[in-house]
């Protein structure tokens, strides 16, 4: 009856944002603002970051915008077309894809390049949020359950891994693991599956391009080598160190100032903020990262299916090893993969790609109550 | 807390509830992780910030030394001999630097390099210590230097630099005396003061007066600290402290004398060495010579080859370094010390028949006729041998070695020059514990006559006469200009000796039958001398009685030509000292030059005289 009632477009559109979260899409825009004001303390007049930085913002905002409105059934019944779609992207890239630094990651569409590899983090979670949906949970545990999802998991990851892009396809492997476990799966799989893999890591490391190799290395050791690969991590522990309690003030960190941070407006975009803003910066920062992710638990666990719930969890994980990662590597704790700190770091796909899967979050929200 | 409880509908209850409870443990952990984020970030940015701050101004500050200004050299006339030029240099410090292949590529791209050179700076390089400033020894046009200025971004770890390098005024006049400056070694690196390591470009004396005097000549240097971005590219001057240049030193030279000399020289390898009766060093000149600014320009590698294989050795210092039987030129000394020692009297008579035979040896005078029955002026004036052996015979060894030693031959001139010779005055206690051997009677004849074991340098024979010149007075020779010293000491206690002795020399020159008869000078000013050819072997009787002529034989095998004198002989004020290596007979060669020196120095005392 509610149905066949045709509302205008209008009119359903002002409906749903009596839904929208206004408290998430300020820590959102918070965020955002953080991003442009730390881009500007790095631009230059030849650079030119902080105009497209902004540009990118405004067409994400639009997406996410998009993708929050429509309702999250759509998603649902579209979540296998987008993976397969995204799968086919990949294999494009493998063979016409732009290359750089030795590895083919970018499709050339005439505004930006796009990097299939990106979308691929969320792809996985909607695919396998979808297939989690309707599978009881007395059955998820059989292993003629487990074929599909590991499907599901290891084509994107192999052929990001061919790329060769191991940082992105470990994100993926992570993501993923992240929803198998949100699933519902059984705690001893995950126990079998980490020693078949420790099992199988040394041959897995024969496989290693030497480039990969040599990241783990000087990740181990970053002080052997300080103008060759480890120049990264050092230079990037001096500028957050160097800051210390307070920063050393807008626009007045030196080693970004005088170009020793290597990537400073991509990868390493947090050592800037950290230099100027020290560590209470970095902690009010920080804060801001913990209450999107504690918002989209919250956003998630109030969804009514379970679609929703996986999907904003898994994008709330997402999230997460975006930042873990980001983090762990600008500060010395794990090895130099390149993981953009998202929504600062400058750059298109993952921009796009944060926004997107955000935006999904949203619809969440705002659809609710709908079932599937 | 209502905001996190789930209301899971029905149907999908049971898992709805374990999805959730495993999001709040995922959400435990990923609290965990920023816990230790953020514990992290509270050891970096608060329990090591002041490590890092220290780090951080590592990377940003680099201080820059600046080479002093090396002080300038003058002659007596405040002629500058040794200057500075400005000159355009690049540097490197090798620490700084990610790839040095990458250096020099980038580098050739901007400005022309051979890959000989190249591969030259890299074979350098990799010797130079990594923290130590790389200067690239080429010196740079302007153009080339702006254009590297201009590009500094694009070649990581490029300091250009304005520096001065020594210029020489006379490079081959003055080079043996004034030396020249080179980078320093890695031995005197670790002796040098602390404070002059790391200084780009930095030259040391390396021999001669500049590194005699190297101490005063060098000064202190400066230093800048720049804030520098990771290209090296400076970004501002943080801190500039100036350093002190180089004191200028007055030199007792005589860049006119000097030149001439080396001029009158030219031909003939050999030295001239001019002192004033205090000691004064005029004139050090030595022949063949080299350019020394090329020690500072840089010299190719097969000229500097050539110049130590010439058999002429251009590169050595023949007024210091070398060492000379002082022949007939001692013959004086032999004189004054028996009349010192009451041996002779200046009326003892001897007879010469041109050789005389003792114990089986056969003893010759140059003049084979012999020169009949002389007394010590006319052995003097006309160098009679054979007077000299029955003196030298009578006076003993060591009695002569005690007058050489007042006079200063046997010892260095001079006090830190390294590269001068102390040469050798014999004795009978030298010769049983240096060589293990008594002495002989004949070596004490041939003693008389300046030959034998006896090795002086041309600076030792000239400080000897002019301590004959002043009076019989101890001088202390120098180079460098001071208050006026005093002549206090004596070494020749009775005047009559030393009147004597330059009255005789007056004769040797200036009247006929002298042995410089024909070099002497006529007018007011008038200059006496000895001369002295020194055997460099022995000569065999058959070589006698062929009589052969010292030109006919191998350039190394000819005599030394030697001539010592003063001047004027009226009132002395010079002494001066000649010798050309292998040149002949004294008389035929080194005393017309000694002559003309002489005579220019007076010319130049008149003309100052008179204005």
């Amino acid at each position: 009856m509610y149905r066949t009632i045709k509302k205008s477009t209008f009119q359903e559109a002002k409906d749903k944002l009596i839904y929208f979260d206004w408290i998430f899409f300020s820590l959102i825009l918070l965020l955002i603002c953080v991003g442009l004001l730390t881009i500007h303390t790095v631009d230059s007049s030849s650079t030119n970051y902080l105009f497209k930085h902004f540009l990118r913002i405004c067409f994400s905002l639009g997406l996410f915008f998009l993708v929050a409105l429509v309702n999250i059934k759509f998603w649902y019944r579209f979540s296998y077309v987008f993976y397969l779609i995204i799968t086919a992207l990949l294999i494009y890239v493998d063979f016409f894809g732009l290359s750089a630094l030795g590895a083919k990651r970018w499709i050339n569409f005439y505004f930006f390049n796009i990097q299939p590899s990106e979308l691929m983090k969320v792809g996985v979670i909607l695919a396998l949020a979808r297939y989690y949906q309707y599978i009881k949970i007395e059955e998820i545990d059989h292993v003629s359950k487990l074929i599909i999802p590991l499907f599901i998991i290891l084509i994107p990851f192999f052929l990001v891994a061919k790329q060769p892009d191991l940082g992105t396809g470990i994100f993926i492997l992570m993501v993923s693991i992240g929803m198998l476990w949100l699933a519902g799966l059984n705690l001893k799989i995950f126990v079998t599956g980490f020693f078949s893999l420790l099992v199988l890591a040394p041959f897995a490391i024969a496989f290693l391009k030497p480039y990969q190799k040599q990241r783990v290395l000087t990740f181990l050791n970053p002080e052997n080598d300080p103008l060759g690969s480890g120049y990264h991590i050092i230079q990037s522990k001096i500028a957050i160190g160097s800051g210390g309690f307070f920063g050393k003030g807008f626009k007045q960190g030196t080693q970004s100032n005088l170009e020793f941070l290597p990537e400073k407006h991509t990868d390493f975009i947090f050592t800037v903020f950290a230099e100027q803003f020290g560590f209470f910066g970095s902690l009010m920062l920080i804060l801001l990262f913990f209450a999107i992710i504690l918002t989209i638990l919250n956003i998630s666990l109030k969804s009514q299916n379970n679609f929703s719930r996986l999907v904003c969890f898994g994008i709330g994980f997402n999230f997460f090893v975006y930042l873990a990662v980001n983090l762990g590597m600008v500060t010395g704790l794990i090895p130099v993969v390149g993981v953009p700190l998202p929504i600062i770091s400058y750059g298109g796909t993952a921009m796009l790609t944060t926004m997107f899967a955000l935006g999904l979050v949203m619809s969440a929200k705002i659809h609710k109550d709908h079932n599937l | 807390m209502e905001y996190f409880t789930p209301s899971p509908k029905k149907g999908s209850e049971s898992k709805g509830k374990i999805i959730s409870r495993r999001a709040f443990v995922l959400t435990a952990f990923k609290f965990a992780f920023f816990a230790t984020i953020v514990s992290r970030l509270f050891y970096l940015q608060v329990v090591k910030r002041d490590e890092y701050i220290v780090r951080a101004d590592k990377n940003r500050f680099r201080n820059w030394k600046l080479a002093p200004s090396r002080g300038v050299i003058l002659d007596k006339n405040e002629n500058i001999i040794a200057d500075n030029f400005q000159v355009f240099k690049i540097a490197v410090i090798p620490k700084e630097v990610k790839s040095v292949n990458k250096f020099f590529l980038s580098l050739s791209q901007i400005i022309e390099l051979k890959q000989e050179e190249i591969n030259f700076y890299k074979k350098q390089l990799s010797k130079n210590n990594k923290y130590q400033p790389f200067v690239l020894s080429r010196n740079l046009n302007w153009k080339e230097f702006s254009k590297i200025n201009y590009n500094i971004q694009k070649i990581e770890g490029v300091q250009p630099f304005v520096s001065y390098e020594r210029t020489y005024a006379f490079p081959y006049e003055f080079s043996h005396i004034l030396g020249y400056v080179s980078a320093p070694n890695k031995q005197e690196l670790n002796t040098m003061d602390s404070n002059l390591r790391g200084v780009p470009n930095l030259k040391i004396g390396k021999i001669g007066l500049e590194k005699k005097l190297n101490e005063d000549l060098l000064g202190s240097p400066g230093s800048a600290t720049y804030e520098v971005n990771v290209f090296g590219k400076r970004i501002k001057q943080v801190v500039q402290e100036d350093g002190k240049n180089g004191s200028s030193i007055k030199t007792t030279l005589d860049k006119d004398i000097q030149k001439y000399a080396y001029e009158r020289l030219k031909n003939n390898p050999g030295s001239v060495v001019v002192m004033d009766i205090t000691g004064d060093v005029l004139c050090c000149a030595s022949s063949p010579s080299f350019d020394s600014n090329k020690f500072t320009y840089g010299m190719e590698n097969e000229e500097y080859k050539s110049l130590l294989q010439d058999e002429k050795k251009p590169l050595v210092n023949k007024a210091l370094t070398t060492v000379y039987p002082p022949a007939s030129t001692i013959k004086m000394l032999v004189a004054l010390s028996a009349l010192e020692n009451k041996i002779i009297t200046k009326n003892f008579l001897h007879t010469c028949k041109g050789k005389v035979e003792l114990y089986g040896q056969m003893y010759h005078c140059w003049k084979d006729k012999g020169h009949g029955r002389v007394d010590l002026g006319g052995a003097i004036k006309q160098s009679c041998d054979i007077y000299f052996y029955e003196v030298a015979r009578l006076l003993g060894i060591d009695r002569l070695q005690e007058t050489a030693n007042n006079f200063g031959l046997g010892k260095k001139v001079f006090e830190n020059f390294i590269e001068e010779k102390e040469g050798l005055m014999p004795s009978t206690l030298w010769k049983k514990t240096v060589l293990g051997k008594p002495w002989f009677l004949g070596e004490t004849m041939i003693a008389g006559i300046g030959q034998g074991y006896m090795k002086f340098t041309n600076v030792q024979l000239c400080k000897m006469m002019a301590q004959f010149a002043n009076g019989g007075y101890k001088i202390t020779p120098s180079f460098v200009q001071s208050e006026k010293k005093e002549l206090n000491e004596k070494i020749i206690s009775n005047e009559e000796h030393s009147e004597f002795l330059l009255q005789t020399l007056y004769q040797a020159t200036n009247e006929p039958g002298g042995t410089s008869y024909s070099s002497r000078i006529n007018g007011n000013m008038k200059f006496a001398g000895k001369t002295g050819t020194a055997q460099v072997r022995r000569i065999s009787q058959s070589e006698r009685d062929q009589d052969v002529k010292n030109k006919d034989l191998p350039w190394k095998y000819r005599d030394h030509s030697l001539f010592a004198g003063f001047g004027p002989t009226n009132k002395p004020k010079y002494a001066i000292t000649v010798i050309i290596d292998h040149g002949g007979s004294g008389s035929a060669v080194a005393a017309p030059i000694a002559r003309d020196v002489m005579k220019k120095i007076f010319e130049k005392d008149l003309k100052a005289n008179n204005v």
